[in-house]
Order: structure tokens, then sequence, then C-alpha cells
């Protein structure tokens, strides 16, 4: 009899301790939130860089506001190889393993092979690049932390104007290539260039040549620019067009600015020469915080994820910080949706929602980012778009508008 | 086809069926009933990495008409798929045509031009064919950004709503497994038939030497733009089906890269044997789906510290290349071969092969 009263107590107080456990482990409610990365395509050692950061971001988030909420979120990364076919093809199983209610995408081909579909899946997917004109969409459940490289550039171009008062109407030259999205890019400057700036005497298109995507040399384009008289160089889309660029400058004894993402020319050119003198006043521009800026609040957050989660100073980059800018705007995301939801009913839907219920302010964004506030008729946000412009001053990477510079608020879709 | 002993046709039919005795139909039943159940219990990551493999088999079955029977070299494939997905792409977005007729227009599309890049091989072969039908590629990329933005979109590609077909909507990953599947055994028996057929015949006359061909009176002008016409018109097919699937067409999915993964496939598979394109597509699709598995689990435990990306891109891309190496130098009849020789082992046993 005392044996089985015993047994009885045992099992009262295991159940007391299970349910104690239970008890500690439903305080914290998990989401798998999927990652397509490029561990062996043709963009590996980009993403390699990525990888850490997301980790690093997410890590954070779970200590400090996930802990709070009750929510912790755990990435997985899966190998897209920067291949529409293979995500494609991963994608249902993505789904089925992960359950997502956010996920990170890493591209074009993941845009191509998913965007289609998400609506349906109900999984927002969060990007860390600018947008081509060709993802200007309604109602889309891709959402880009960075506005159109179109409108970006116009922002840096409108700084330059008003900088040289005494150029105008300044001359402006395309050297690009012609891959779709370079193409892209190119049509959206010259049709607002066109209908906007030449009207009103601002600038004009005086040249508009093409070389390969990795040109070897690009004297006789460069040449042409030259003859044009041109102020400044748009359109220069990989490091290599940087670097033929900067050579055939060199070979006709001048330096006409160009003006490019942060990721395309004077940070990569740097890092290989070792040094930033042949870009000596040209112009680089995002919609994100500046890489030269080392004394900033994005900084200091980037810093904390030195500190206290494994990163190294290499890793602030251009091209990371599309990464440090992805994650921060999805971990967000999730906390709005909490807000709405609660921790326990978190879905794609509610952080799908929670993306246009309320802006992302600055501070929230740990200043990596402007104010963003997203709306459904693009998968970007078109409102109160800012950037920053960073530039070579006395051969040193410098930030050359310290304060969020607006871009223009009438380009049309083309 | 070698049969077990005592296995013969006594009837014209018996001796032209695919299927010959019982145990090949209840192996053939077997596999109907886990090709189509397969979806209703495995789980979504099986079911999305068999979509894409049934498209790829019927490109690849398409280029083993093309490479492995009429011995036309052809690294257009991807090419002629892009063109088959834009043209089922621009049939329903445009007309909203349905499927049973996009899906025969798109390979009809794919196949005239692919048969425009198939002239070139009555007068040139091996690597001249090669390069032009590399040429296709960059042709087709080049046509499909140029062309007017109404046709076909430009650089913005298409983007399709779901098809529909006797008032089923292929919205769902089972539902376009269902249609992928159904057309990809289609095609693949009436390539088996086209192979054993005067045709086939014709064709491997022309590999084998296009010179003797002609003088035997087969019209080599003819059959080697059918080879081509009728290989396109297989990845005209498998591109509409990508089309319906992923809902968006852009020229960039269709890769001069993607078309050497389906040479790999055949030399993989085995040169020549219909059989062979469906087993290397089977191999490569799943050394594909172990690379991407591999990749995030060396990070996971951190066994990519120190190595470059690009170290780990370029030796996963190695891979590919040591494979084929591998079959060229030990299996030059690749995996096929060996598939036949335990065939041929089992019927005799216990009599040594």
């Amino acid at each position: 009899m005392r044996k089985r009263v015993l047994i009885i107590l045992g099992i009262a107080l295991l159940s007391v301790v299970l349910c104690g456990v239970g008890q500690g482990f439903a305080g914290v409610t998990k989401y798998k939130v999927p990652v397509i990365s490029d561990f062996s395509g043709s963009w590996a050692q980009l993403f390699k860089a990525w990888i850490p950061i997301h980790k690093a971001v997410f890590a954070w988030w779970n200590d400090t506001e996930g802990k709070k909420m009750g929510v912790e979120l755990e990435l997985k990364h899966y190998d897209g190889r920067y291949d529409s076919s293979v995500i494609a093809s991963m994608w249902p199983g993505i789904l089925s393993e992960c359950k997502p209610i956010i996920a990170l995408g890493g591209g074009g081909a993941d845009v191509a092979a998913l965007q289609q579909r998400l609506p349906k899946d109900l999984v927002p997917v969060i990007y860390g690049t600018p947008t081509y004109g060709y993802g200007w969409l309604p109602d889309q459940w891709l959402f880009m932390v960075r506005p159109l490289y179109v409108q970006e550039w116009l922002g840096a171009l409108m700084w330059f104007i008003n900088q040289h008062p005494e150029k105008r109407p300044v001359k402006v030259a395309f050297l690009s290539c012609q891959i779709a999205a370079a193409m892209d890019i190119v049509n959206g400057v010259e049709k607002y260039i066109n209908e906007v700036l030449e009207p009103k005497g601002l600038a004009k298109l005086v040249a508009k040549e093409f070389t390969d995507v990795n040109p070897v040399d690009a004297s006789s384009q460069v040449k042409k620019v030259i003859d044009a008289q041109s102020d400044i160089v748009l359109g220069i889309a990989t490091p290599a067009m940087a670097s033929a660029y900067i050579r055939a400058c060199e070979m006709y004894k001048v330096n006409i600015p160009t003006l490019a993402s942060p990721h395309h020319t004077i940070w990569p050119f740097g890092k290989a020469m070792k040094t930033y003198e042949p870009f000596e006043g040209h112009l680089v521009v995002a919609a994100h915080a500046a890489i030269a800026d080392k004394s900033g609040n994005a900084y200091a957050f980037f810093k904390i994820l030195i500190d206290k989660y494994g990163l190294n100073d290499e890793l602030w980059s251009p091209s990371s910080m599309m990464a440090l800018t992805q994650s921060v705007l999805a971990v967000r995301a999730v906390e709005h949706a909490i807000k709405k939801v609660g921790p326990e009913k978190l879905s794609g839907q509610a952080v799908y929602d929670a993306m246009f219920a309320a802006p992302f302010t600055q501070e929230e964004l740990m200043y990596t980012l402007p104010t963003l506030e997203f709306t459904k008729d693009a998968p970007f946000c078109n409102k109160n778009l800012k950037v920053l412009i960073e530039t070579v001053k006395n051969g040193k990477y410098v930030v050359a508008t310290p304060e969020w510079v607006p871009t223009p608020t009438d380009v049309k879709k083309w | 086809m070698t049969l077990p002993a005592g296995v013969y046709a006594e009837t014209y039919d018996q001796d032209h069926a695919l299927i010959r005795t019982r145990p090949q139909w209840i192996w053939f039943a077997l596999l109907m009933i886990f090709v189509l159940t397969l979806p209703l219990y495995s789980s979504g990551k099986v079911t999305g990495i068999m979509i894409v493999m049934w498209i790829t088999l019927i490109a690849v079955v398409g280029l083993q008409i093309n490479v492995g029977y009429a011995g036309q070299v052809n690294m257009g494939q991807s090419a002629f798929m892009g063109v088959g997905a834009y043209t089922a792409g621009a049939l329903s977005f445009h007309f909203h045509l349905p499927i049973w007729l996009t899906i025969p227009a798109a390979g009809i599309g794919a196949a005239l031009f692919g048969s425009m890049f198939g002239l070139a091989a009555v007068r040139v072969k091996g690597f001249y064919l090669a390069l032009t039908t590399i040429a296709a590629q960059y042709v087709f990329a080049f046509i499909m950004i140029k062309l007017p933005k109404a046709w076909f979109g430009q650089i913005e590609g298409l983007r399709l709503n779901p098809v529909s077909l006797f008032g089923i909507e292929f919205d769902s990953d089972i539902r376009i497994y269902y249609l992928v599947a159904s057309v990809a055994i289609i095609m693949i028996y009436g390539a088996w038939g086209l192979v054993r057929s005067r045709t086939g015949r014709a064709l491997v006359a022309i590999r084998d030497n296009d010179n003797a061909a002609d003088i035997i009176g087969i019209n080599v002008f003819y059959y080697k733009s059918l080879s081509f016409f009728v290989g396109a018109f297989y990845a005209g097919i498998a591109g509409a089906l990508w089309a319906y699937y992923i809902r968006y067409v852009l020229s960039e999915m269709f890769t001069l890269w993607l078309s050497v993964w389906y040479l790999g496939m055949l030399i993989v598979g085995g040169m020549g044997s219909i059989l062979g394109a469906i087993i290397g597509t089977v191999v490569i699709r799943l050394l594909q789906e172990f690379i991407t598995y591999f990749g995030p689990w060396m990070t996971e435990f951190k066994l990519l510290s120190g190595i470059g990306g690009e170290i780990i891109f370029a030796s996963m891309n190695m891979l590919l290349g040591g494979v084929i190496i591998l079959f060229v130098i030990f299996e030059p009849r690749g995996l096929v071969h060996r598939w036949n020789i335990i065939k041929e082992s089992y019927r005799i046993w216990p009599f040594p092969h």
C-alpha cells in the first residue's frame, strides 16, 4: 500500500516538474525563418558575408525584443545557387519544413521564381537589394528595404545639380551594359531626364554608351563620353566596368565623376587596389546608412553586433549592408505583427498586414535605414524617399551628405 | 530489346509492344502507382523536386533524340525551352487560350526556332555545330529583350495567372505535379515510339555515318532538321510547363549553363537511350539537390570558415565537370549500360554474364 502511494506521489511530482518545464518552454514560441542564400552559385562570395550578419541580427533580436515578447526566430539557410530552377524546386520544401511567417530573399533569381506564388503561399519575403522598374508592381508579397535604383540615382543627380549651378544644364552620360537590370536603370533615368530635368534646364543626356558586363577595355566608349563634354557619368553596374572606366580616364588624363551604387565602384575598387584616389570626387548613393560614416548610430548598432554576436569590422561594407538592413526590417516586421496578434498567433498574413499597418521608424531600424512606410502600390517604400551620398575627398572615402537627402517624388513608371 | 529466355513474339503487335511480359506489366503498374500517389504521401519538398525533375526530363528526352539518336550537338536546349515558355506565356497572357492549345503551340514555336539552327547542321558538324547552337542562347535572349514590349514584356518578362483545364485550376504544387507528370509520361512514351520507328532508325543511321546514310537513300537534310525540330519541340513543351509552374517568364531563366547541365545529364545517363536520359536526369538532379543541401550544412558546422565562397562555387561546378569526365573515361555508355548489364545478369542467373 505504502509502495503504491509512493508511486502515485512520484508520478504526481514528475507531472508537476514536467508541467513546470513545459510552462518554461511555452513561454517562448519558436518560428523558423528561411533564408534563400547562395552557397555554391555565382554570388557565393557575397553571401558568405551575409550569413553571419543574418545570424547576428536575429540572435540580437532574440536576446532583446524576442525575449521580452516570448518569441524566438530561428534562421534556416537554404542554398538557392541564385538559380530560379533550384529555388522553384526547393520552395515547396521550405514551405513544408519551416511553415514560414516571413522569409529573407537573396535577389532576382528568387524574385523570378517566387513572386507569383507568394500571395497564395502567404509568406512575405524581405530583400536587401534595391529595386528595378519592372519590379514596381502593386500588391506584392515581396518587400525591398531600398527603393528603385533609379530613385536613388536621381536623388544623387539632383544633389549634384544643386551643387553645381554653374554647370546647368548638367551634361549626363551613360556608360552601362545591355543586361536587363542595367538597361532598366538607363531607361528609367533617361525618361526622367528627358521629361522632367531637360525641360527645366537642369540636365540633359549627351551620351549613351554600352560595354560588356565585365569589360577588359572601355576606352572607345569613354572617348565618346569625353567628346560629349559630360559632367557626370551614370550607369556603371559592375566593379569591372568601374575599373575599365578608370583605366580609360587615366589614359585620356581626365576625371569625369561617376555616380553609382556603393557596391559597384568606389568600395570594391578601393578594397582591391588599396587606394580610393582614382575615384576622387566620384559619387555613390544608397538609401541606407553610409559605410563611410563610422561615427553614426548605424555603426554603433553594428558595433554591438561585433562585440556580442561575433561579427567583425571587415563586414561593415556596402554589400553586407544589404543583409543588415534586410535582417533588421524582417525582425521589426515580426515585432509589429506580434504587437497586433500576439506571439502565438503569428502568421505570414499577420506579418504582411503589419508591413502596412505602421511605418518602421529610423530608430526602430537602428538607423541603418530611413523611416520606411510601405503601401500596397509598390514593393518598396515609395514615400519620403531619402538617400545618403558618399564620395572620395583627398583620397579618403567620406560622406558627402551627412544628412539624408530627399529624392524626386515625381518619378513615373517607365 | 532483349527478352528473358522463352519469351518471344508471335504477332507483329507483340513484337512492337513496349511492354511484353507480365513482370514488366507489374513493374510498370507499380511505377505508375508510385508516380501518381507520390505527392499524396510525400512532403512538399519531394513534390517541388519532382515537379522540376519532370520538366527537366522532358527537355532532356528531347535533347536525347537530337544528340543521342541523331548525333547532332545541341547546346541551345535551354533557349528552345525559353522560346516555348514565352510562346505559352504570351498565348495565355494575351489571348487566354486553353493549355491544351498553348502547350502544343509552345512546342511548335520552339521547334520552328530550333529548326532554324538545325539547318546549320546540314553544313557543319561537331564543334562548329556546337558553336552555332550556343548562338541560339544569345539570339534568344537578345530577341526577347528587343521585341516590342507588348509581345513578350521585354526585360519585364511575362507574369501569368494560374491556368486551368476542364475546370481544374493549377494553382497548387500537387495539381501542377499531376499536370507535368501527365505531360512528361506522354512525351516519354512518344519518344520511345519515335526512336523505334523508321524515323528513329534514320536518325541513328545519320548519327553513325551521315554519308553512308545518304547513300542508302536517307534524306539527311530532312532528318537532321527533323531531329532539331523534335528536340526543340520537347524543349518547348518543357518551357510551357515551366511557365505555368513559375507563372513568370524571363529570358534570364534560360541560360547556357542550363543547356550544359542537360548535356551532362545525357552523358551520365547514357547517349542514345531514352532510359539513359531518364536515369541521367534523376541522378544529376539528385546531385544538384545534394549540392544545395551540402552548402548550408557546411556552414552550419563551420566547415566553410577559411574557405572562400568562390572556391565552394568552383568546386561545386567542378563536381559536374568531374562526373562527366569520369563517365566519359570509365563508362562512356552511361549508367544505362550498367543497368542493362545488371538486368541481363539477373535474367540469365545463375549462369555468368
